[in-house]
């Protein structure tokens, strides 16, 4: 199956585009996929999103189809989903 | 939702357009007449969040900012002029807003929100708009509004994207919830221009004017997210941290 997902911010910069379309297998979860998609980029997107045991940083939001999940809560894919990491901004 | 306050004549005259909104009316007047609103700070977003507050009639507007005003605050911080370079900040910012409302209370502190200070000047206000950079003053900032059970708007910007949403302490996630611990990647610098903060102020002064008024649907418990660089809008659920060391144990 196919999902797309999107960068804002900080990782849109880090991985030099706002969104890509990837294919998945159909029982992939959303944690596998930001996984392999820091896999994928290494750094700098990695380190941005993944601390070295592996886990989403706690200030990264991550959003499937626009519904907050948190990353110690499995979440499993659909097709066709769009999954968004946005990056913590503030004022200036 | 503010107390009342009655309106002048000459007030009735003022806030004529607005008065005509259909929910909002006189009561909605007299309800932001008698708010107090913290902005902090009063830069590329606070400038325009406070002007717009202050055009709209919100009763007591205080504003926290440090500092003096330099040549690369300009291209955003709509509040500080050329001629103010070099001088204080909210010195400027307090001048501009009592040119354009002078019947309103503007408290200017200069001073950035900090662990210190942050009790004291949140007492003072019904409604806080956080516009400041730094993630330690809105940290600060978010542990003195839940502890006080008052309304947050929080506007954030980078590039030409922006980041809006509104928390009601023990109703929405507070900003911990989002963000439990300081942004590892943060830069204190960053690319911006004038009119994304602009816009993303301009909204962030109506949720303020609807969680005060008690108008429309606020982004509570929800993140208006734009992108203004192919106009993308977007609106995003939020959920609670249920072991949020600041707003799980209230």
């Amino acid at each position: 199956m196919q999902v797309t997902i999107e960068f804002a911010a900080q990782l849109k910069r880090a991985a030099g585009t706002a969104a890509e379309t990837v294919d998945v297998e159909s029982d992939c979860s959303v944690q596998q996929l930001v996984a392999d998609v820091a896999g994928r980029h290494g750094d700098p997107l990695s380190g941005l999103l993944l601390n070295h045991e592996g886990v989403l940083h706690p200030s990264i939001l991550l959003f499937v189809s626009d519904e907050q999940v948190r990353w110690e809560t499995p979440r499993a894919l659909s097709d066709n989903d769009t999954v968004t990491l946005l990056s913590p901004i503030s004022g200036g | 939702m503010a107390e009342r306050v009655p309106l002048t004549d000459e007030e009735r005259a003022v806030y004529e357009w607005q008065l005509w909104v259909p929910e909002f009316g006189e009561a909605g007047q007299e309800r932001l007449k008698a708010a107090s609103v913290l902005v902090s700070r009063c830069g590329g977003l606070g400038s325009v969040v406070a002007y717009e507050l202050v055009a709209a009639g919100v009763g007591k507007l205080v504003i926290a900012h440090a500092g003096n005003v330099k040549p690369s605050d300009l291209n955003r911080q709509l509040l500080m002029t050329h001629d103010w370079l070099g001088k204080p900040r909210v010195e400027s910012a307090e001048r501009r807003l009592k040119e354009l409302n002078p019947r309103l209370e503007i408290v200017a502190v200069n001073e950035n929100i900090n662990e210190e200070n942050a009790a004291g000047i949140v007492e003072q206000v019904d409604l806080i708009v956080d516009c400041a950079p730094l993630f330690s003053e809105r940290f600060a900032m978010n542990r003195q509004a839940v502890l006080q059970g008052k309304p947050i708007v929080e506007c954030a910007m980078y590039d030409m994207e922006a980041q809006l949403t509104s928390i009601v302490p023990g109703k929405t996630p507070c900003l911990a919830c989002l963000y439990p611990a300081d942004p590892p990647a943060w830069k204190r610098e960053f690319p911006v221009f004038g009119a994304v903060s602009g816009t993303i102020g301009c909204l962030g002064a109506m949720e303020a004017i609807k969680l005060l008024a008690g108008l429309g649907e606020p982004l509570t418990g929800r993140m208006l997210t734009c992108d203004l660089r192919d106009m993308t809008f977007r609106v995003r659920s939020l959920s609670r941290n249920a072991s949020c060391p600041v707003c799980a144990a209230g």
